[in-house]
């Protein structure tokens, strides 16, 4: 239910009411001397009997025992707390210092290890040919690649590789011939 | 247990640890690439073609280098890789002079020999996820028997593709150039 904003008229009793006794009463209630009697006395027996029921104030008769058994309580719960941690960290250092529970770190730790090595992604697009490792055992010679997605060819050049000698015979083969050799260079 | 005895022990098993860690590292980074899938036995037949060119500036090859002469070129070859012989020689014009073909072998070397004097050594290491051949290969130079011991002018680990041929750019001779092509059949 909505609580009704008071009248003018009904504030003014109220405040009335809420004074003293022998307070000159209002002028502006719009009740006559006898209903502002009347309501005075029912006010007051209404406080009286709310007085009459209503609970004492519950104030601590001992304030400086009060805040003891407070800060009793504070530290046992306190010690309870730190109880249950300390029993955690026990535990703990139990199987820390146990020789399987090392041992089984350890192994973990080195599989995690070796995993994180090993794991490669997969490559399945075709990639044409590529060289993985090249080199030139000849003296001041280097060899590089060139991979050209143009000319369909990986390159590979030898820099600095020596000629070989024009005063030796060079032969060239082929199978599908009779004798198996049908170009000779040489001089 | 003895407390110096435990800490011991723990020291060792975390040493191990390290140890098989660092393992798995070296192995990781030295082992075989990891793009091998398939073992060196289960390869099918796969031939292999090696061709010699000779890149010079001769449109024919002179009587002079008798009896030198072209071999046939019946899937022409020399038409079909001259954009990539002419990026590895810069030469006007180039013969085809030597041809060789084999099967890999799972289990040993297989021998290319366009020209007796450069024979190709190529060994067959695997198969890449996208069918690529890995290949071990040296490029050979013969030395005459007196030298007692031929050189290797080039060595390389190569995953070789059908699509993609390899183009060595070899050594010079006479003016020229010598150029072998290996590919995938």
């Amino acid at each position: 239910m909505k609580d009704q904003p008071l009248t003018p008229a009904e504030e003014t009793l109220m405040r009335w009411l809420a004074k003293p006794a022998g307070t000159p009463p209002p002028v502006d209630t719009g009740l006559s001397p006898e209903e502002l009697t009347r309501e005075r006395e029912a006010s007051e027996a209404l406080g009286a009997l709310l007085r009459r029921h209503a609970a004492p104030p519950a104030e601590p008769p001992y304030p400086d025992f009060f805040n003891a058994q407070l800060m009793r309580r504070l530290r046992e719960e306190t010690t309870a707390s730190a109880s249950r941690t300390s029993r955690v960290a026990a535990w703990w250092r139990e199987w820390w210092r146990s020789p399987w529970f090392s041992g089984l770190t350890a192994a973990a730790a080195a599989v995690l290890v070796m995993l994180a090595f090993t794991q490669t992604p997969p490559t399945t697009t075709p990639q044409g040919t590529r060289v993985v490792s090249l080199f030139s055992p000849e003296p001041n010679a280097k060899a590089i690649a060139l991979e050209s997605r143009e000319l369909g060819a990986v390159i590979i050049e030898i820099e600095g590789l020596e000629s070989y000698p024009d005063e030796r015979h060079l032969v060239g083969l082929d199978p599908d011939e009779e004798n198996g050799l049908v170009a000779s260079l040489a001089r | 247990m003895h407390h110096g005895t435990h800490f011991w022990w723990q020291g060792s098993c975390w040493a191990m640890a390290v140890l098989l860690a660092l393992q798995g590292v070296v192995s990781g980074q030295f082992s075989e690439p990891a793009e091998t899938v398939q073992q060196k036995a289960e390869i099918p037949d796969i031939k292999l073609t090696a061709l010699l060119f000779y890149a010079t500036d001769e449109p024919e090859i002179g009587a002079d280098k008798a009896p030198l002469k072209r071999i046939a070129d019946p899937e022409k070859d020399t038409e079909r890789y001259l954009p990539a012989l002419k990026k590895a020689a810069e030469a006007p014009h180039y013969h085809l002079i030597g041809r060789d073909s084999a099967e890999l072998r799972a289990t040993y070397s297989i021998w290319l020999r366009p020209s007796p004097q450069f024979p190709l050594q190529i060994e067959h290491t695997g198969i890449s996820e996208d069918g690529g051949l890995f290949l071990y290969w040296i490029l050979w130079q013969k030395e005459p028997v007196e030298v007692r011991k031929d050189r290797e002018l080039v060595k390389s680990n190569t995953i070789l593709t059908q699509q993609t041929p390899l183009v060595i750019a070899g050594p010079k001779w006479r003016g020229g150039r010598l150029l072998f092509v290996v590919r995938r059949n």
